[in-house]
């Protein structure tokens, strides 16, 4: 049985404790709430299922890191960029290529990078991209060019395009 | 009080359900995939047919996804549904293995606060609030500690196994701390070798961890290497491309203090300064040495560019935090029981004397009545 001074030196200390942590506690979670974020949108499942649903497994389609590795999870599609790079040899130079099929005004050059990365098919999301080198703006107007795209699904938000 | 901690760390993992999809940063599409691979061809595949590209060797160890698909393939749901299904498992894994360690370092007061310290540090959350083999493996590490100071020599080496099977740098964490620990007391053993002396009471049980700890270590290393070999063909697993081109940021001590919140420091300062003062005395346990192994590798990963390797420094930050969270069980443990007992009598003492005095002082003033 604990004396009084020491039952209450005690119970400071334990108070001092539990005071610190429910300030700390919701700050961790704050904190690690960000990184739970999904950064593809529900429009972008709409058109991986689209792609699911007509093309073949495996079947090489260009998207950024994160919709890439959505899309590998979801409908087992291969993205050019994303995934474990451990042994990937060109790994680097895939993402350079990646990041400029996004950056560039130009249809020409971004369907040579398609045609480069053996793939027919790449999806164009509204939000930014990451391809390796930071978030990047997507320079959308390029894909309607119809001499070296065609448009083969648009929700409104997101275009999958076929190159030419 | 341990179901309040398992409670609280399910609160804080229940991130994991908020969204429409699972996170999707720190890649957990690339472990969906070879699931949904597995749950829709029966076979685990040991190349990679999504990585950049695809056509490579899948030289991520396998039992997460092995784990995930077999659950799915058992219980009939997503792939997506699993993978979030098994962060609360997680979520309730981790207090639980914490409660044990704590509890066998330094008394059951120390693991029930290093269970609700679990859900402090922010690098210890986001690495376990994700989908993610480290996930896994990290909740199992504080639990394969414990076997091997239990002595336990079959369920550690396998437990051993099984993380290094799960995640790549919780293995090198996991028989880091094992190998601190053997090598902290073979140092001791020699030490009193060259002296002449002889070892305290527990200085057998300090020996019987330490070959157990030496064991795991081996079997951990011969299990990687082992995988890399069977996947790659080789075991120079430097050739990677996150040790080549040295994936990874330098941390600083604010990093790691930033992310502890306010209590978790002090705590693994009172912890530290315990440790100190019985390494002095000569009378750490087993269990001290190994927390104090848990917190030296963890430092040693965080700063791994000075020694040369430079790769994922940041990374094992979340691997550090699970030696502050033994560090400051350890002190507030130590507290509470100084409270109960000399402390406590000699700052009442103290505090009586100065009284005493100042009454003395007061009463032989001049003119004092």
């Amino acid at each position: 049985m604990l004396r009084e001074p020491e039952a209450l030196a005690k119970a400071v200390f334990i108070g001092v404790v539990v005071f610190l942590f429910a300030l700390d506690a919701p700050k961790t979670v704050a904190a690690a709430q960000p990184w739970t974020n999904t950064v593809v949108t529900p429009k972008e499942v709409e058109a991986i299922y689209w792609l699911k649903n007509n093309t073949a497994p495996y079947e090489a389609v260009v998207y950024d890191i994160f919709g890439g590795e959505t899309m590998m999870a979801l409908a087992l599609r291969t993205p050019p960029v994303g995934g474990d790079w451990a042994v990937a040899p060109d790994a680097v130079k895939r993402m350079n290529n990646v990041t400029r099929f996004y950056e560039t005004t130009s249809a020409q050059e971004a369907a040579a990078i398609m045609k480069a990365l053996e793939t027919r098919y790449a999806v164009v999301p509204s939000r930014q991209v990451h391809a390796g080198f930071g978030w990047k703006t997507v320079e959308k107007q390029k894909f309607f060019d119809q001499a070296f795209f065609e448009k083969v699904f648009d929700n409104g938000e997101v275009v999958v395009v076929r190159v030419k | 009080m341990l179901a309040v901690a398992v409670a609280l760390s399910l609160w804080t993992h229940s991130l994991v359900l908020k969204e429409f999809y699972m996170p999707t940063y720190g890649n957990t599409g690339i472990h969906a995939a070879p699931i949904r691979e597995f749950v829709e061809t029966g076979a685990y595949s040991k190349e990679d047919h999504f990585s950049y590209g695809g056509g490579i060797p899948s030289t991520y160890v396998p039992f997460y996804r092995i784990g995930v698909a077999a659950f799915v393939m058992l219980a009939g749901v997503s792939v997506e549904a699993s993978s979030r299904l098994w962060v609360m498992i997680v979520g309730a894994l981790l207090p639980l293995g914490f409660y044990l360690l704590g509890r066998k370092v330094f008394g059951s007061q120390a693991g029930l606060f290093a269970a609700f310290f679990s859900a402090l540090p922010v690098d210890l959350l986001v690495y376990t609030v994700r989908p993610l083999p480290q996930a896994l493996a990290m909740a199992l590490i504080p639990i394969a500690l414990y076997l091997v100071l239990e002595r336990k020599w079959l369920a550690s080496i396998a437990l051993t196994f099984f993380v290094v099977m799960t995640h790549q740098e919780s293995a090198l964490y996991l028989v880091a701390v094992q190998f601190g620990l053997a090598a902290l007391v073979f140092a001791e053993r020699a030490w009193l070798f060259a002296c002449k002396k002889s070892g305290d009471g527990e200085a057998v049980e300090r020996k019987q961890v330490a070959m157990l700890a030496f064991a795991c270590w081996g079997a951990g290393v011969a299990s990687y290497f082992g995988w890399h070999f069977i996947v790659t063909g080789h075991t120079d697993f430097l050739s990677m491309n996150q040790f080549v081109l040295h994936e990874g940021t330098a941390v600083e001590l604010n990093d790691v203090l930033s992310q502890l919140g306010t209590l978790l420091p002090w705590l693994a300062a009172a912890g530290a300064l315990v440790l100190a003062a019985r390494a002095v005395k000569g009378v750490l346990r087993a269990g001290e040495l190994l927390a104090a192994s848990a917190v030296i590798a963890g430092v040693i990963l965080v700063k791994n560019d000075l020694i040369g390797l430079n790769v994922l420094m940041q990374r094992f930050i979340a691997f550090l935090d699970q030696g502050i969270v033994l560090l400051a069980a350890i002190g507030a443990a130590w507290v509470v029981a100084s409270l109960e007992r000399e402390m406590l009598q000699s700052v009442l003492k103290a505090g009586k004397e100065f009284v005493e005095k100042a009454l003395h002082a007061l009463g032989s003033r001049p003119g004092a009545h």
